[in-house]
Parts: structure tokens; C-alpha cells; sequence
């Protein structure tokens, strides 16, 4: 991004900020989701998160440190609406349907596969889904996560370790499932 | 027959299912909200709470300077701008006298008291710009939003001028370790005061360069506060907490470039890493004074020619 952009919203220029909504906004959204699991509050903690942003930007010293600091303020937007999610959200169980397929297809994600991971990944805190989404899907190394989350590596390794632990589990835990239901 | 199952591909593979463009009208709401969200400048500007506590364990004209230092002092008024004082950038705008009873932004080229000459100190008046905010007690700042009155903290935009400290001048040798390395005796001659200055530890000081100002001659230099220190910023303060604290300030690391008077007090400390000072010390009438000048990094260009412009219209006059 361009560091002089960055300067003039830095400085209140509205248009230079609007321009980095315009550029980081599509990623963030993206990332917000993967934690969210839900489009509305998804929405909501990339507009709290780029709020925060300009709000903060005149403290931000190291100008190529920009995305890095934008995923730091998403996180922790996504970690205010999973405890608000934790809080209100009524007692819901998912339904699972009955396999189809006992056998798992590696290119194509049965119902039951993401219905399953949708339920391993909602157990998960709103820490260990960041690490997730920013490992598995951003493509991030523990040192990038590290730096963008502010923690330690030894803290990003842990956090990764629980979640694709409990990740694991739950895909297991399915196949299991079909391996018992094929014998039946 | 069943495959083994890798499970981080298929993670990732389930990561990537979902929506990736952000909506228009979350793009709409943001901008639109961007006019209801002030942007929070650094901790740079003195705090106010201090004031109080400043006054109460000082007392009396050295309070007064300390709370000039802290940039606080928005309750003590100063006496009336003398109208007809002019200077640079716009001698042809008509001054008009300036009270004080609060912080006010001016509302254009306008000659202030800065300082009232107390304690057999000449008074000083100054030519401001628009946008400059006389908080009273020697200290000016430039601020972003000149409509919000009394919102310094917020507005700031790093630039002030604080004016004078000349009561016994204490330079450390080192700013950060500025209660061990207080000198026993003040500096008091320009050349004194500018050689302490130079000599300061953890920070590179400017060569020393000529400045006369109303027929009064000096030196200017210029410091800076060390980009990488350590810091501590909460919020409206700026605290360094590898540097040494003041007997008034147990727990604040305070970054000190001179005392007046009493050396486990700092007068002057600063708000935040990478701030810079343009300090000029002056010889009016044989009473030495400093003058400073300061800035953050991220103050625009525009402001810190403002600031440079307002110090050079300086005028000293008689009490």
C-alpha cells in the first residue's frame, strides 16, 4: 500500500482511508466470516475493526505494518461478537442428518463433514478459531501470527495445537460415526 | 473401502467455502461513520490531571512553570494581550488582545500573551496563526479541530510551544536517568545551559547554531526523544518505564530534559518516543531563558512551520 495513502488518512483525509477500506476490505470480510461462521456479524466486526482503525491510525508507527495491525483489529472485533455470540446465543443444537455417503470424498466435503466441523470449530474460543482461520486459511506461519496477534509464538503453537486437536477430533469422531453406521 | 482422511486438508478445505466480498453497504456505513469518530492522536499532550497534584506539591510561581510544563494549566488566567504586538507571517492582519480565562482556539493571525512576566521575567507576546490554542501559562498548542474548545488532548496535533523555564535550570546528564545524573549546581549563562544540553546521554543532539529573536541573541538546538525507547502509552500520557521516576511521580517513568529548582522534579519531560524539541536558549536582558519548541513525528509539515513562525515572533517586554 502505498505509504502516503496511509499518511493522509493518518492525517483525517477521509478519501485516503476510504481507499483502504476499499483495498483490505474483501480480505478482512473474508477472515471475519471464517471466525464468525456468520455473515451479520461478520459484517459487524469488519465495520467495528475499520472504525477502530481510523480511530487508532495516528498511533500506528510502522506504516508496512498496516495489514498485520488491520487483522489485529479484526480479531479482536471477532472476539468481542463471539463473547456477545457466547452470551445470547440460545441453547441451539444442530440437526444431523443421516450419512448418505459413509465414505468421505477428499475433493468434495459431504453435508456431514461441514456439519460436523461447523460444530467442532463453534466450540472453539474465539482464540483458537484466530489462529485457525489465520494459519488455514491465510496461509500465515506461527511467527506472522504471532506478530500480527501481538502473543508469543509459543502462545500461536499451543493455540494451534487445541484447535486442530479439537478440529481433528470432530472429523474423527464423524468418520467413526460412518465406520460404525457401514458395519451396522 | 475408506481413504484416510487429512485432516488439515480438509479444514482448509472447508475454510475456503464462504463469502469473500465485503457488501457495499458495510462499505457505505463505515465511511459515513468515519464523520462520527474523532481520530485519537498520540499521547502526546501533557496531562491535565497532574495539574492539580503539580500545584499542590509545588505551590507558588515554580508551580506555575511546572504546570506550564504539563501543559495543564487551562484554570489560572494571565493578564491581557497588549494590542499592537505584530510579527511574522501576517504582520498585516490586525492583532487584537487576547484574555484567558480558558483554552480558546484563535480565530486568526492574532498577537497573545504568552507569558505575563512574572517573577521579574519580561512578558512575552506572540503572533499565532489560525488553529493555535493559548492554554494559558506559556503554552501553546496547535491543534486539528480549532472548533472543539477545551479538547486539547484530543486535538492536538503534537505541535506546541512552551515558554520560558528560567528559574534555576538543571540539565542531567542523561534524561532518562535524569535524577541520578542531576548536576548539584544550575547552568546559567546561554552557553552553560547549551553545553548540558549537547552532553545529554541517550539521546544525539543538533550542533548548536546562532538565533536572535527581538534583538535578543542565543542558541537554538534540537533534540529528540529516541525513536526506540521504550514506552508506555495509555491513552492521554505517555510514560517511559525504563527511565527514572519524580519524587511527585512515583510511578511514571518520566524521559527529563531539565529541572527547574528542585532536581527530583522534572519540569520538562516529554510525551512520547521520536518527539523532537527545537529549544532555544536566550540571553534577554541577562536573565537566561529556554524557550521550547516541540513536535511529534507525525505533526504535518504545515503546523511545524506554524510553530517555528510563532517562536521567531516572539516579542520581550517589560512587566
Amino acid at each position: 500500500m502505498d505509504p502516503s495513502i496511509i499518511d493522509r488518512a493518518r492525517h483525517g483525509d477521509k478519501d485516503a482511508f476510504t481507499s483502504i477500506v476499499l483495498r483490505f476490505g474483501d480480505r478482512l470480510y473474508s477472515v471475519a466470516y471464517r471466525i464468525l461462521r456468520d455473515t451479520g456479524r461478520a459484517e459487524d466486526a469488519v465495520q467495528n475493526a475499520f472504525l477502530a482503525a481510523w480511530r487508532e491510525l495516528p498511533r500506528l508507527r510502522d506504516e508496512s505494518r498496516l495489514e498485520a495491525w488491520l487483522y489485529r483489529l479484526l480479531v479482536n472485533a471477532c472476539y468481542a461478537e463471539v463473547r456477545h455470540t457466547t452470551r445470547w446465543q440460545p441453547g441451539l443444537r444442530l440437526v444431523i442428518e443421516s450419512p448418505t455417503d459413509p465414505v468421505a470424498d477428499d475433493d468434495q466435503l459431504s453435508v456431514e463433514r461441514r456439519d460436523q466441523l461447523e460444530r467442532g470449530f463453534r466450540r472453539l474460543s474465539g482464540e483458537l478459531r484466530a489462529v485457525l482461520v489465520m494459519h488455514h486459511y491465510l496461509g500465515y506461519s506461527g511467527a506472522e501470527i504471532a506478530e500480527a496477534l501481538d502473543i508469543s509464538p509459543g502462545t500461536v503453537r499451543s493455540r494451534l495445537h487445541y484447535a486442530r486437536q479439537q478440529m481433528r477430533a470432530a472429523i474423527e469422531a464423524d468418520a467413526r460415526s460412518f465406520a460404525a453406521g457401514g458395519m451396522a | 473401502m475408506t481413504r484416510r482422511l487429512d485432516p488439515d486438508r480438509t479444514i482448509e478445505e472447508w475454510l475456503i467455502e464462504g463469502p469473500n466480498q465485503l457488501p457495499d453497504h458495510v462499505l457505505g456505513a463505515i465511511v459515513d461513520r468515519l464523520d462520527q469518530t474523532m481520530q485519537r492522536r498520540p499521547g502526546w499532550l501533557p496531562r491535565r490531571h497532574d495539574t492539580n497534584r503539580m500545584l499542590l506539591s509545588m505551590g507558588g510561581l515554580a508551580a506555575a512553570v511546572a504546570v506550564a510544563v504539563i501543559g495543564g494549566a487551562f484554570f489560572l488566567g494571565l493578564g491581557t494581550g497588549r494590542p499592537g504586538v505584530g510579527g511574522p507571517p501576517s504582520p498585516s492582519a490586525s492583532p487584537s488582545p487576547t484574555a484567558m480565562p480558558s483554552p480558546s482556539p484563535t480565530p486568526g493571525p492574532t498577537s497573545i500573551v504568552l507569558w505575563d512576566g512574572r517573577d521579574r521575567t519580561p512578558v512575552i507576546t506572540v503572533t499565532t496563526p489560525p488553529g493555535w490554542v493559548n492554554h494559558g501559562e506559556g503554552v501553546l498548542t496547535r491543534n486539528i479541530d480549532t472548533n472543539t474548545k477545551g479538547q486539547a488532548a484530543k486535538n492536538w496535533d503534537g505541535a506546541a510551544l512552551i515558554a520560558p523555564f528560567y528559574k534555576q535550570l538543571l540539565i542531567p546528564g542523561d534524561p532518562c536517568r535524569w535524577r541520578a545524573t542531576m548536576p548539584k549546581a544550575p547552568a546559567t549563562t546561554v552557553d552553560a545551559v547549551v553545553e548540558a544540553l549537547v552532553g545529554q546521554a541517550s539521546r544525539a543532539a543538533s550542533a548548536p547554531v546562532g538565533v536572535t529573536v527581538d534583538g535578543h541573541s542565543g542558541k537554538s538546538i534540537t533534540l529528540h526523544v529516541p525513536k526506540d525507547i521504550q514506552y508506555t502509552d495509555l491513552g492521554e500520557s505517555v510514560f517511559f518505564p525504563t527511565c527514572e521516576t519524580g519524587a511527585d511521580k512515583p510511578t511514571e517513568g518520566l524521559f527529563c530534559t531539565l529541572s527547574e529548582a528542585d532536581p527530583n522534579q522534572c519540569s520538562r519531560w516529554h510525551q512520547g518516543p521520536g518527539q523532537i524539541d527545537e529549544v532555544w536558549v536566550l540571553d534577554v536582558d541577562g536573565k537566561v531563558m529556554v524557550i521550547d519548541g516541540m513536535y511529534s513525528p507525525d505533526t504535518p509539515a504545515e503546523h511545524v512551520a506554524e510553530l517555528r513562525a510563532v517562536m521567531q515572533s516572539m516579542k520581550f517586554g517589560g512587566p
